[in-house]
């Protein structure tokens, strides 16, 4: 016990050590990396070396973070905001001292970014600023909750903090900039047109979804469920020489309202290149348009911040398009599996039931026994099929054994059926109630040829009934007629000998009779036959005929030795088990039929 | 069937492409080698390859057609009463879906299903590859999903038909000596899918179906001397299988992740499988039996795992653990007979991990498994019944979608 507590202890600190292995040692000015999910990567100012972005990893200024396809980040950067990454987002960290020229600044290479600024009164009043900047535009920030999208040269801005004056969009070398006030969204597209609306209850919604691992955001009240269309923004005259300043506090929650001309000057901030920005190919799809509809999470693929690429139109992103695809992929392949399963279970089900079996050519047969009695009232017919699907012999083969009696039978035919003549109970003043007048034991092959062996029995007269012997016991005589694809081969007679004891044969040309083991274990058929004219005895069967024990040995009465068993497989079965019969007569034709376990020895496994 | 399906998706491109729809293609598959062998046995090899390419239609309004076009092959090991069996499938098919918001966070959806599966059959015990069959399925069900910000809710009810080429036949059909007939079976699935994510990093997700299955039987021997009612019957049969997985994922780190998953397995038939004559039954699979019950199955099933990943490596260990009880007659060792509880007892170590190529969209993969099979019961030499197999495989997967 003792040592197994010692194990769990040194896999418990081996798992501790391996979960702390990835977090590099605390930085002063360097972002923090509060949550991963999916696939994320980065790389320092000028290597091309992807490293994995794990939590707890802090970076310099001048790495480019990646997220991949259902990627997602969360940042925490030295001046205490934080910044959420969507799927399929790159930026590079630029500056990141708030206390050298008050400023933090981010390169948006692609994707989407929600930055969370909640500045104190004295940060305000300090003046710390905040630049988020593509390769042709910047937004510059006082302090606000928002989120920035690039994509193929545009910058969408959106504001939902009701504090603070909200973000500057504009252009980086002293162009024309508009105010993205809270509750508004400002649009630069890649020409320098700067467009503005306001913000609706599903942008909000979206915020929420995209970012979840950041706080959700509290619509204001009155906002529209659905955003309306882009107007033209109001520009900001540039001030000569300045930078962004804030000045004063911004509008309040402004929904519905165009985006007012902010208190302060608005500058053209230069943008600080973070070095080493690979410009990753921009996402196909323009941001500008319509509104976005939501997207749905995407569970799946571990992606709780998902940022959709809005399509054009304002149908579905093509991310959830191809979320959706995957999952459809998902349902097809639990629904695959749901199908084999069935199957299983329903092999599994003629295996127990004994509806099938495998045969030792390696084919599953189907087998199905039945029993059809009073068809008319004095016969029962067991019949037994076998029908397999695939190889030599695919299709039905049916062992019939039919006893026809003298009689109606009763209803409980097993009484009569299989009872030897003479036993007690059939005797009924000394003579035989019941008596077979005939029993036809047919095999059908899947090629359609028929082996058929009848037993008429007569007695003197011609009639069935048995005769009495001088031991006082009851026989009968009969003929036994072997029949090939309705070819009689071979005819055979016997009556009883005159002593009472035994048969005597009485004509035909048969000459042994063995062959084929009756579902209620007797032997009925034919080996070899002598053509009415010949003089030597010729196959009606020419190949091996074996029921096999599970020491390899035949049961008596077969031909055959344990040692001509070379080359043979096996059956193994508890259950059922097969024998073949081969013969040219049956055009190659092969008939099953089968051993039932009563029949095999204890030793057949 | 399959040509009324070419037509539809044809007349539904034209008009989609006409409506300004826009495509988007998802491609995935992977193609496997390896070796499967198990207790005694002398190996099989595997070849698994799986293809999806679903080229979907999008229309601005948020509809979507995803034709989705698959080659799946599968293969799986399982052992039949002592007959160990393993069995690779191939299914060529398509499964076109569309879907359409209904509301705010909801979507319909309806689908069709057309499929043709070819399989392959191998047993443990005479190691030789069976023939070749396969089988046809057809079906088509509907949608209705929920998607909101941290759940989402799919549920799904399918009509299938399905093929059976060698099972059971119809009594009348095998003693005319016609090989023809074939099972038709037909099922209504029911099928749910909900994941929440609790939180950053947790996904609990919840994934059941049930189905209903109706097929005609041929192999109801009802031999009952006392009541002087002998004989064979066709009747429509019935059995209910059905499937529960809870699985909790717990991301604790970008390199490091935890799942662990329940499950629950239902298998329900109103079959009986003996007669319930003990004086003559001469003719059935089970001399002597004169016992009746059904085949049911229950099985639990534990699989916790750990998930590593670091730059581009990925690896993931779980560990197996299955209890079935299967209630249906049992021969025991002494000959006899008696409707009793089979309890089988599986465990086993899976091991999955790939490694991106950051080459055409590749990936190597590598997949491991090995499993010990326990039971109550023995084989008929006396030992008891268990056996263990592994499976190794290793290969290229594909994971294309279009941005």
């Amino acid at each position: 016990m003792k040592s197994r507590m010692n194990l769990l202890l040194a896999l418990a600190l081996g798992l501790s050590t391996a979960l702390r292995a990835d977090v590099p040692s605390e930085g002063q000015t360097q972002a923090l990396v509060m949550a991963v999910v999916g696939k994320a990567s980065f790389h320092e100012d000028g290597k091309n070396v992807d490293h994995p972005v794990v939590a707890g990893l802090r970076l310099d200024h001048g790495v480019t973070l990646k997220t991949g396809y259902g990627g997602s980040l969360k940042l925490k950067l030295p001046d205490g905001s934080t910044m959420g990454m969507a799927q399929n987002s790159s930026i590079t960290l630029g500056t990141l001292l708030p206390r050298e020229r008050h400023k933090t600044a981010l390169k948006l290479i692609q994707g989407l970014v929600r930055w969370v600024i909640n500045q104190t009164g004295s940060d305000a009043a300090r003046g710390g600023d905040y630049q988020i900047y593509t390769d042709n535009a910047v937004a510059a920030v006082k302090g606000t909750d928002f989120s920035a999208g690039s994509d193929g040269g545009n910058l969408d801005v959106k504001v939902y903090s009701s504090q603070h004056e909200g973000v500057q969009v504009g252009d980086p070398n002293g162009g024309g900039s508009a105010l993205a006030a809270p509750g508004q969204e400002v649009l630069r597209q890649s020409d320098g047109a700067l467009l503005s609306r306001s913000l609706s209850k599903d942008d909000y919604a979206q915020l929420a979804q995209t970012f979840a691992n950041l706080p959700p955001v509290k619509p204001p009240a009155g906002l529209p469920d659905h955003a309306g269309g882009f107007q033209k923004a109001a520009l900001i005259v540039p001030a000569a020489g300045g930078g962004h300043k804030g000045g004063g506090s911004g509008p309040g929650s402004s929904a519905g309202t165009p985006a007012p001309t902010p208190a302060g000057g608005a500058g053209s901030p230069v943008p600080t290149p973070g070095s080493g920005g690979s410009a990753a190919a921009p996402t196909p799809g323009p941001s500008g348009g319509g509104s976005e509809a939501a997207p749905t999470p995407s569970p799946d693929n571990g992606g709780s911040g998902a940022a959709p690429t809005p399509a054009p139109g304002g149908g579905p992103s093509t991310d959830q398009i191809v979320q959706d695809i995957k999952e459809q992929v998902q349902d097809l392949r639990q629904d695959l599996g749901v199908s084999k399963s069935l199957d299983a279970q329903t092999k599994s089900h003629d295996l127990y039931s004994g509806a099938a079996f495998i045969d030792r050519n390696g084919y599953r047969v189907q087998v199905a026994s039945l029993i059809l009695p009073n068809q008319p009232a004095n016969v029962v017919d067991k019949v037994i099929t076998s029908k397999r699907s695939d190889g030599p012999d695919a299709g039905v083969s049916v062992f019939s054994d039919k006893y026809t009696y003298n009689q109606a039978l009763p209803p409980d035919w097993t009484s009569v059926v299989g009872q030897p003549l003479n036993a007690p109970s059939n005797l009924v003043n000394g003579s035989p109630t019941y008596y077979l007048q005939q029993q036809d034991v047919t095999l059908l092959s899947p090629a359609g040829c028929a082996a058929c062996l009848s037993t008429v029995y007569t007695g003197p007269g011609g009639s069935a009934a048995p005769v009495q012997e001088l031991n006082g016991s009851w026989a009968q005589s009969f003929t036994k007629y072997y029949t090939i694809a309705g070819q009689q081969l071979a005819q055979n007679s016997w009556a009883p000998n005159a002593s009472g004891i035994g048969y005597t044969q009485t004509g035909g040309n048969l000459m042994n009779v063995a062959a084929a083991l009756r579902p209620d274990g007797g032997w009925s058929f034919a080996y070899s036959y002598l053509p009415t004219g010949a003089t030597s005895y010729q196959p009606l069967f020419t190949a091996n005929v074996w029921i096999l024990d599970g020491n390899g040995g035949t049961l008596p009465g077969l031909l055959g030795s344990p040692s001509s068993l070379s080359g043979l497989t096996l059956l193994d079965s508890s259950t059922v088990s097969e024998l073949e019969l081969s013969s040219p007569l049956f055009n190659g034709g092969h008939v099953d039929v089968l051993l039932e376990e009563p029949d095999l020895t204890a030793a057949f496994p | 069937m399959r040509r009324l399906l070419c037509i539809a998706g044809l007349i539904s491109l034209a008009a989609g492409l006409e409506a300004g729809a826009q495509w988007h293609t998802v491609a995935q598959g992977d193609v496997q080698v390896g070796r499967a062998q198990t207790t005694g046995d002398q190996g099989t090899p595997l070849y698994l390859y799986d293809l999806v390419l679903s080229p979907a239609l999008a229309w601005p309004g948020g509809a979507v057609l995803d034709p989705l076009i698959y080659v799946n092959s599968s293969a799986q090991q399982y052992s039949l009463e002592e007959q160990l069996l393993f069995q690779q499938t191939l299914a060529f098919g398509a499964r076109p879906t569309y879907t359409s918001p209904l509301a705010p966070d909801w979507k319909w959806g309806a689908r069709a299903l057309a499929q043709d599966s070819k399989n392959w059959e191998t047993s443990g015990e005479i190691r030789k590859m069976q023939g070749l069959y396969d089988d046809e399925e057809y079906g088509g069900g509907l949608l209705l999903q929920r998607d909101t910000a941290s759940q989402s809710t799919h549920a799904s009810l399918d009509l299938s038909w399905r093929d059976y080429p060698y099972y059971r036949s119809p009594a009348s059909a095998v003693l005319s000596g016609t090989a023809g007939a074939i099972l038709d079976a037909w099922w209504w699935k029911l099928g749910l899918k909900h994941h929440d994510r609790l939180s950053d990093d947790k996904l609990l997700t919840v994934n059941g179906w049930v189905a209903l299955r109706n097929y005609t039987d041929a192999h109801v021997v009802n031999v009952d001397s006392s009541a002087g009612s002998i004989g064979a019957q066709e009747g429509l049969q019935r059995d209910v299988p059905g499937s529960l997985d809870v699985a909790l994922d717990w991301r604790l780190s970008y390199a490091w992740a935890v799942d662990v998953g329940v499950g629950w397995d239902v298998f329900w038939s109103n079959q009986n499988l003996f007669d319930q004559s003990g004086s003559y039954n001469g003719v059935t699979p089970y001399p002597g039996v004169a016992i009746a019950g059904a085949y049911n199955s229950f099985a639990t099933r534990l699989d916790p795992g750990l998930l590593w990943q670091r730059e581009d490596w990925q690896a993931h260990l779980s560990g197996e653990l299955l209890l079935r009880g299967t209630s249906k007659p049992i021969r025991w060792s002494n000959g006899v007979y008696t409707h009793s509880l089979e309890s089988d007892t599986e465990y086993g170590l899976a091991f999955s991990g790939g490694r991106d190529l950051h080459w055409y969209h590749l990936r190597l993969v590598g997949n491991a498994a090995w499993r010990v099979v326990t039971s109550n019961q023995e084989f008929s030499q006396g030992q008891p019944a268990a056996y263990s197999y592994y499976n190794v495989s290793v290969g290229l997967e594909y994971q294309y979608a279009s941005q």
